[in-house]
């Protein structure tokens, strides 16, 4: 009798656990809303004459990684570096660092000579109270922007295990008295570089994917055609000119091809040519305007713009113009479209119900549109994606002329990097390679 | 008592003749028992990927056009900071005026972008047409809050959903507290995975809670720990109290 209580107990309390359990509601939480992490910088250290450069490389690794979007940099007006701290772990009162809120710190040596510019970077975790990267970047010794965009990647590459942007450079048109310019702006707006300038129009630069040159259009022979400019010897040489237009070249991922708008007895149609110019051959032959093609990342498929619904919509096609539909069916006016690197997001220009232009992304499988900006501006256009796709460029005139904006994808985090009294337009982020 | 008189007694026929009755009844409950068993273990088993149906309070008003391009639901980021860094930047050289450029090619159509007003004389009716014109512009910029005719006043979706309300105001709150550092790298996010279970107290007060299973990740588990101490629960529904309180509410959380 003992025995059989004994495994009737035994078998309730197997029992009990499991349909309690049973009954419990789950329910699911996602959609996190991602916040940069807080990191602090001290001062950085600087031997006898380095004290501009070290200045300055902190200033620019500041504005990289707030650019970023990854990280909320501490204002040093926060917290009051003590001197004492060395640049290793035993000598740092992580407390401190862990009482005004930083998760992150990055301290700093840099030295200078006639010939050379050094940097040694470090970088620890507060709260587990140790370094985790340490790197020493050489260079010129006007090279002090060159070090501190250096060692933002590495902090990049450190947290996200993905390469950081800050070697690469956006192209951008600007005006000036002498002309129409190609200008290359480091990834924070600094630095800008006129690789072309041309008395005539011109328009649409891109880079070709091992950034040893670009393509853009001009009028140089009296009518819109394509053309490359070298970087290395800056000679610019005619690619292609088909019918009445030839315009916004952009090369395949692979750089052997490239897709541009052209158009023969007044309908414009997406075309394909090798990258040297030859074997031209057209994608779209609709009726209607068919251009501003881009490239998918593994280089099988295209976007681009058609007016063959009634209004400006997307369309996706096969790469030898197979298989052509219709992406968007919201809005009347989408263009401008650029493939994100990742693969999984096509950022575009639209015109809204309010005839405000605003940046949009789309999900190439789903068509699924999201909003990037909203009420900055009357007109945010041209976006562009950096490699890694973590990153969006475009412009905007939320002050006046148009200035060209760093954003996340999703517009949580946008900052204005070109105070260019000309204005820029028709921005293209560069690749890896310099 | 003899032995031959124990083997007469009544009783002990009484006891031959219920045998067959104890079988047949012993073989039922087996029976029922095994049914019971049978039937109930697709319920035993417990589906944490199942998903309950959660509500967004869908606002009172008209529904957005679906052909319209969607807009944000949270409010528009403030302006665009400037770049912390004032490095000097390259100059242009100065004046001569640019020559009238000439058309631009067809490919990149582009409608006449709506300009804005020009600068007038600033006269003092104008000062008043000025701003009725501004008022004018703002309100064409203004965007309806549009929702459904069936929505709540305090509604703060434009869609609507059905579901548990209280799970949908619970999932809310939970979300609200939901901060994640965005160094958690992308190829994290696709796996990163943990569930929570939170016990409620009447108030709706995280009496405890524990992880039923942890995501791996330090820098993760750590943000779900103070997204749960900082969330603010409404109190269950008084039919649910004990439930949420004893059993607990399990939170499976993603990135």
């Amino acid at each position: 009798m003992n025995s059989t209580r004994a495994a009737t107990f035994a078998l309730a309390l197997l029992v009990t656990p499991a349909l309690a359990l049973a009954q419990r509601t789950y329910i699911e939480v996602g959609s996190p809303n991602f916040q940069p992490l807080p990191i602090a910088m001290a001062p950085f250290s600087y031997e006898p004459g380095a004290q501009a450069e070290a200045t300055e490389i902190g200033q620019v690794l500041r504005s990289d990684l707030a650019l970023s979007g990854l990280f909320d940099v501490l204002d040093p007006k926060g917290f009051l570096a003590d001197p004492g701290e060395g640049l290793s772990a035993s000598t740092i009162k992580f407390t401190r660092w862990s009482d005004v809120g930083a998760e992150g710190l990055v301290k700093g040596l840099v030295r200078k000579t006639s010939a050379e510019a050094a940097g040694e970077f470090h970088l620890f975790e507060v709260r587990a109270r140790r370094e985790v990267l340490f790197q020493v970047h050489r260079g010129p010794s006007t090279s002090a922007r060159l070090l501190a965009h250096q060692f933002a990647n590495d902090i990049i590459q450190y947290y996200t295990r993905e390469p950081g942007v800050f070697l690469t450079r956006i192209l951008a048109l600007r005006k000036s008295a002498r002309g129409r310019e190609v200008v290359a702006y480091d990834v924070d707006g600094q630095r800008s570089e006129v690789l072309y300038r041309d008395p005539d129009i011109v328009l649409l630069p891109s880079w070709r994917p091992d950034g040893k040159a670009i393509v853009f259009t001009s009028y140089r022979s009296g009518r819109p055609e394509l053309w490359t400019l070298d970087l290395a010897t800056r000679k610019p040489q005619r690619l292609i000119g088909i019918g009445d237009l030839t315009t916004g070249g952009v090369y395949s991922p692979d750089g052997r091809q490239i897709a541009f708008t052209a158009s023969q007895n007044g309908n414009s149609d997406v075309w394909v040519a090798s990258a040297d110019g030859s074997g031209a051959r057209r994608l779209t032959t609709d009726p209607a305007i068919d251009g501003s093609p881009t490239w998918s990342p593994d280089g099988k498929r295209i976007c681009f713009v058609s007016t063959r619904s009634g209004n400006v919509h997307l369309y996706i096609m096969g790469s030898d113009g197979s298989n052509q539909r219709r992406l968007t069916f919201q809005g009347n006016y989408n263009q401008t479209p650029r493939w994100s690197p990742r693969g999984d997001l096509i950022a575009f220009t639209a015109r809204d119900e309010r005839k405000v232009f605003d940046v949009f992304t789309v999900s190439p499988e789903t068509g699924k549109i999201q909003r990037v900006t909203q009420d900055q501006g009357r007109t945010n256009e041209e976006p562009t994606w950096a490699p890694n796709g973590r990153l969006l460029a475009f412009t905007t005139d939320r002050q006046g002329r148009p200035q060209l904006v760093v954003s996340s994808p999703n517009g949580e985090r946008q900052t204005l990097v070109t105070r260019d009294g000309a204005g820029v337009a028709t921005p293209s982020w560069g690749p890896w390679a310099r | 008592m003899t032995a031959s008189a124990l083997a007469q007694s009544p009783l002990l026929t009484h006891r031959e003749r219920l045998w067959p009755l104890a079988v047949v009844s012993l073989c039922l409950h087996a029976a029922a028992i095994a049914s019971a068993l049978l039937l109930h273990k697709p319920s035993a088993q417990i589906d944490l990927e199942q998903k309950p149906i959660v509500a967004k309070l869908v606002r009172l008003g008209q529904k957005r056009p679906e052909q319209y391009l969607p807009r944000k639901e949270q409010a528009a980021p403030p302006p665009a900071a400037t770049a912390p860094v004032s490095i000097p930047v390259e100059k242009p050289s100065p004046p001569p005026a640019p020559a009238a450029p000439p058309a631009a090619p067809v490919a990149r159509v582009k409608p006449p972008t709506p300009k804005a007003p020009g600068p007038k004389a600033a006269g003092k009716g104008d000062v008043l047409s000025s701003v009725l014109s501004k008022v004018k512009r703002e309100e064409a910029l203004s965007e309806p809050a549009y929702g459904d005719p069936q929505g709540d006043p305090l509604g703060d979706a434009s869609e609507a959903s059905e579901g548990d309300q209280y799970l949908a105001l619970v999932e809310r709150s939970l979300r609200e507290s939901y901060v994640l550092p965005s160094t958690i790298s992308e190829r994290d996010r696709l796996h990163l995975k943990a569930t929570v279970i939170l016990y409620l107290d009447a108030d709706g007060q995280v009496l405890r809670y524990a992880f039923e299973s942890k995501s791996g990740n330090g820098g993760f588990d750590a943000a779900l720990e103070r997204a749960i101490r900082a969330a603010r629960i409404p109190p269950p529904p008084a039919e649910l109290r004990k439930k949420y309180r004893d059993e607990g509410l399990g939170v499976v959380y993603r990135p």
